[in-house]
């Protein structure tokens, strides 16, 4: 049955003051749910609305998606729903969104009959930017979300930035109005410094208590356009995210612009060229719904035997396969831009681990693996990822999902060498740096960073700015007490620690965010650490000339608290050892002896693996 | 060597077999005893050495976290002797340990309990097993109670060698210490002391102290150089936990000299005493040529030893008393009162009595025989395995073994393996390599 004959069946037996209610809304969800089939086809472009919703971390993004989905009865408002897009541990922990969910409501509107609304989540970090502009170009609007106390943030200029390019109606919203401490007219002004919004287009809402989220569906319905797609057209959808399920394999999340995609036809990747037939295709809404087939403007999952998440490239094209379409625009692969070494803390775990990092890597195909090994740490990899969160989080979900202990190493980047013969060198780990007189230039990555701080932080955050080798590009009063500051940086120095010097430089009141700049031509050194003499891989590091010296003596001064020196062991020699005191000099040399299996030797000097850790990590 | 099965079907090497490879080690020391080398051809003898605690002094020194007490009066002397020897007696007799090479009495203040304490172990001694004759019987002494008269009648009651803790000629760090005598009582004890006992007296001396500066070590050392006898030992003072020391270090009080300074004052004193005639045997231990501690020596080279008294560890193979034998290592009570009551009740103070395999002596035995300039001789290593030495060190080719060899830490030559000068000062840092390397791999 099709939910629009349902609903006009509804219509005629029902008043309409009753039909508004949630409890019928309800009952229609749940319907929907368990008939486990829904038949979306005749609902048409202009009934569409596709919607996302980008914040500031904590401003209550996820909370403000579960009220709306609460009160288009997809999710129960009685049981205490808590941000139930955000599926993994980490992310509710985090309070961070990591993996996009989707969900489809629908809507009655007053007057003016039944609209598919899609929520399409978007990861809430522009670490994920690519998979951010991946989502938004599924939507055709987005809500902006300001938290009303905290007020514009660097993330939200970055993320308000992708949606205006992208060309997306942007709905200012202000959260959290219900906190004494909110101050809706400071926040008003900012957002209207920052983005140039009317007053009278900011909507006020409490996530968290509901006030105002009635104003919010006829407001998207009202402000944002519908899918712009042709029903007629061949066949294009855009698949904008994608994650594993152990049983059915890739699951992809499409949105349809063109034409119409149904079970069993046979659709065709634009990028790879690869063909699958498609095996089911539905709605989300907490779960998969299956549905006979997705139309134009609409927004769902499918499945189509596809083995391996990193077939589903973010952005590709899909159409039917034999006919000829050009390809949506704004395809990249994800580019890592942050590297790390993950190595297993006890070597015995590496199978162990493997099977992990393959497992993870299988759900996020942002992640680029390549094998690495280390003298002192063993067997192990270097992955790359998109940001540093990116990064933590990936960390973190090896930790908690699959309780692997792991070393991750101190981040780096990846520079990129000209070599006088005119070929482009990609420099990974310190050991591909190629030697200097083979070199045209170097470059190095470059972002382009907002931070967004109160006044009196100016000072300290243009500092550590300047002293991290950034160039000012803009320097906006957003009101009277806060500032934005945008900045093209070295990526290098911001993935090492510049995040947390910003927190603890304007005590947690400064937010900083970043975004891809591309390359830059940097006098690049490699410097070697000399253990004994001789250079020990693990250590070398390379970095901007100017900060070679400081780099090297730093370490060498982690080096040298860590170095289990021989003359610092001197001491014990000379006491005692008599009868008693045997057993006394035995305990302590068996603890030594248990010691010194942890212990790795570099050029005959030891060291633990602690230590070494202590020295690579950031 | 018999290889019989036991009862449960378990081979076992039948006590015969440690009786045969004891007496290698038995001939071996008996090279350097010419004396006792008639006796090393009796098959059923057994050498070993006995340690005797006396826990108390008249003060407590704020280093010292031996086993000691304060002396009080309502401490019963004789009953304490009475124990001793009682203990001594039913140890012996679990023991295979038949004759002693040497008594050492240790303490606390072994000099304050006075001749009778030498009379009465001495007597059990010869009593109930063998003295070898010349044996050394080395008596711990404070320059306090090391009277001239005193050392005269601990001679006559048979102690040979004498073992007086001077410890520093510094006033100030004496008091800070909590010494109970002066520089000048040191240095006239040392003199009366070398009198009674010529060629036999041992020096105590410790350096490191709190607030001590190198020039000033110097100095000192030269003095001490110039009133010792054949024997000086030679410590570094440790902040042991629990110590008053730790306390005031801890709290600031009192600052310990750095590890770098305290390394020269020890390269400095090895190379004073070496200039004035005494030659490092062991890595705290100088002496004249010939006048080594022996006592000391058989600790170092794996000698069996009975302690008695409170805090006393033992290491002997038992006796045999059903087929086979172990090899054990007790610890007594700490305590005087606890570890007298139970000697009386069952006959000796033993708290802890464990079971040494031959892994975890040879463990030991390394650990020793290393700290000593005699080295790990062959005579030692054959005790514990039948591959040769050198041989064993070539075929395992052990990459930390053969650097500290290259490095030129550790000498190997056809008589065994030996630590070199500059091996000596890092020697506990090289230990747990050198350990891991020649002991077996799977300790139990």
């Amino acid at each position: 049955m099709d939910v629009v004959r349902f609903f006009r069946l509804l219509r005629n037996s029902v008043s309409p003051g009753y039909l508004k209610s949630h409890v019928v809304l309800q009952q229609l969800a749940t319907f929907v749910r368990r008939f486990h089939g829904v038949h979306v086809g005749s609902l048409p472009p202009e009934r569409i609305r596709n919607f996302g919703i980008i914040a500031h971390v904590d401003h209550g993004k996820s909370t403000l998606a579960d009220r709306l989905l609460e009160s288009t009865g997809v999710i129960d408002p009685n049981i205490s729903n808590q941000q139930v897009l955000d599926r993994l541990p980490v992310e509710r922990e985090r309070g961070i969104t990591v993996k996009a969910q989707t969900a489809t409501m629908f809507y009655q509107m007053q007057r003016g009959g039944m609209f598919m609304m899609n929520l399409i989540d978007t990861p809430g970090h522009v670490d994920f930017s690519y998979e951010v502009s991946r989502s938004l170009a599924a939507c055709q609007g987005v809500l902006l979300v300001v938290d009303g106390q905290q007020g514009v943030q660097a993330q939200t200029v970055a993320n308000f930035l992708l949606a205006s390019e992208a060309g997306l109606t942007v709905i200012p919203v202000i959260n959290k109005i219900d906190l004494s401490h909110a101050d809706i007219p400071k926040v008003t002004e900012q957002m209207r410094n920052a983005f140039g919004f009317n007053e009278a287009d900011i909507i006020q809402v409490s996530a968290k208590i509901g006030t105002g989220i009635p104003q919010l569906l006829p407001a998207i319905v009202e402000r944002v356009p519908s899918p712009p797609g042709i029903p007629s057209a061949s066949l294009r959808m855009l698949l904008f995210d994608s994650w594993f399920n152990h049983y059915k394999g890739v699951v992809c999340l499409v949105a349809i612009v063109d034409g119409c995609v149904s079970k069993g036809d046979v659709v065709q990747s634009a990028h790879t060229g690869l063909s699958y037939e498609v095996a089911e295709v539905g709605i989300l809404q907490t779960k998969e719904v299956k549905s006979y087939s997705l139309h134009t403007g609409q927004v769902g999952y499918m499945m189509m035997g596809m083995k391996n998440v990193k077939d589903a490239f973010i952005g590709d094209t899909f159409h039917h396969a034999g006919t000829q379409i050009t390809p949506l625009p704004g395809f990249t692969r994800a580019k890592p831009m942050v590297f790390a070494g993950v190595f297993p803390m006890d070597s015995n775990d590496f199978p162990y681990l493997r099977t992990a990092v393959d497992k993870l890597a299988l759900n996020d195909s942002s992640v680029s693996v390549y094998p690495d090994s280390s003298v002192a740490l063993g067997q192990g990899w270097r992955l790359g990822f998109l940001g540093l969160l990116h990064m933590d989080v990936f960390r973190q979900r090896l930790e908690e999902e699959y309780d692997a202990s792991v070393i991750v190493t101190s981040p780096s980047v990846s520079y990129k060498a000209i070599l006088r013969t005119g070929e482009e060198v990609v420099i990974l780990t310190p050991s591909q740096f190629p030697a200097r007189h083979t070199v045209e230039k170097y470059l190095e990555p470059v972002v382009l960073g907002t931070l967004v701080c109160p006044l009196e932080y100016l000072g300290k955050m243009l500092n550590l700015s300047e002293s991290r080798r950034g160039m000012q590009q803009e320097m906006l009063y957003l009101d009277e007490t806060r500032v934005l500051l945008k900045y093209i940086m070295p990526l290098s120095e911001v993935v090492l620690d510049f995040y947390d010097a910003v927190k603890s430089e304007s005590s947690g009141y400064a937010s900083f965010d970043y975004e891809d700049f591309g390359f830059q031509p940097a006098s690049l050194v490699k410097v070697d650490l000399l253990l004994n003499q001789n250079p020990v891989d693990a250590l070398a590091v390379v970095v901007h000339e100017d900060k070679a010296f400081a780099m090297a003596k730093t370490l060498c001064e982690k080096l040298k608290n860590v170095i289990h020196r021989v003359k610092a062991l001197r001491k014990n020699v000379t006491a005692k050892c008599y009868g008693g005191d045997i057993t006394r000099k035995m305990k302590l040399l068996r603890k030594q002896k248990e010691g010194k299996l942890r212990l790795k030797v570099i050029n005959n000097v030891e060291l633990s693996k602690e230590a070494f850790v202590r020295i690579i990590r950031k | 060597m018999a290889l019989v099965v036991n009862s449960r079907g378990i081979p076992v090497f039948k006590y015969l077999f440690q009786q045969e490879s004891s007496s290698v080690l038995h001939q071996w020391r008996s090279c350097s005893n010419s004396e006792s080398r008639s006796r090393s051809c009796n098959r059923l003898r057994r050498t070993g050495t006995l340690y005797v605690h006396w826990p108390y002094c008249a003060q407590l020194c704020t280093y010292c976290n031996f086993n000691k007490y304060k002396n009080t009066h309502s401490m019963d002397k004789e009953h304490m002797f009475s124990c001793l020897v009682k203990e001594f007696q039913s140890v012996l007799s679990r023991s295979s340990v038949t004759d002693f090479t040497s008594i050492y009495f240790g303490g606390g203040t072994p000099s304050l309990a006075g001749p009778g304490l030498v009379e009465a172990v001495l007597r059990a001694v010869s009593e109930h097993s063998q003295l070898e004759s010349g044996a050394e019987v080395c008596l711990e002494a404070n320059p306090s109670s090391a009277k001239l008269a005193q050392l005269r009648d601990f001679k006559l009651a048979g102690v040979t060698r004498l073992s007086l803790g001077i410890q520093s000629l510094d006033d100030t760090d004496l008091k800070l210490m909590n010494r109970d005598h002066s520089s000048e009582e040191g240095t006239r004890a040392l003199k009366d002391a070398i009198s009674i006992f010529p060629g036999s007296v041992n020096t105590d001396v410790i350096f490191g102290r709190p607030g001590q500066s190198l020039q000033k070590w110097k100095e000192e050392l030269s003095d001490v150089n110039g009133m010792v006898d054949n024997h000086v030992s030679l410590y570094q003072l440790t902040v042991e936990k629990g110590t008053p020391l730790a306390k005031s270090v801890l709290s600031g009080e009192q600052s310990m000299p750095n590890e770098d300074t305290v390394a020269d004052m020890y390269e400095h004193a090895v190379q004073s005493l070496e200039e004035a005639g005494l030659r490092r045997y062991e890595v705290s231990n100088f002496a004249k040529e010939g006048f080594e501690s022996r006592h000391n020596m058989s600790y170092w080279t794996g000698c069996d030893y009975i302690g008695i008294g409170p805090g006393a560890h033992s290491r002997y193979f038992e006796k045999a008393s059903d087929s086979y034998s172990h090899y054990i290592h007790t610890v007594n009570a700490l305590e005087p009162k606890s570890w007298a009551a139970r000697v009386l009740d069952v006959g000796d103070g033993v708290l802890l009595r464990k079971h040494l395999t031959n892994n975890r002596r040879l463990e030991e035995v390394i650990a020793t025989c290393l700290r000593t300039t005699e080295g790990l001789s062959n005579e030692i290593w054959s005790q514990f395995s039948a591959e040769p030495l050198q041989l064993k060190i070539k075929n395992m080719n052990d990459d930390k073994l053969t650097t500290l060899l290259q490095a030129k830490f550790l000498n190997l030559d056809s008589s065994g393996l030996r630590t070199t000068s500059t091996g000596l000062i890092v020697l506990d840092t090289l230990l747990p390599d050198i350990v891991s390397a020649l002991g077996n791999k799977r300790t139990t």
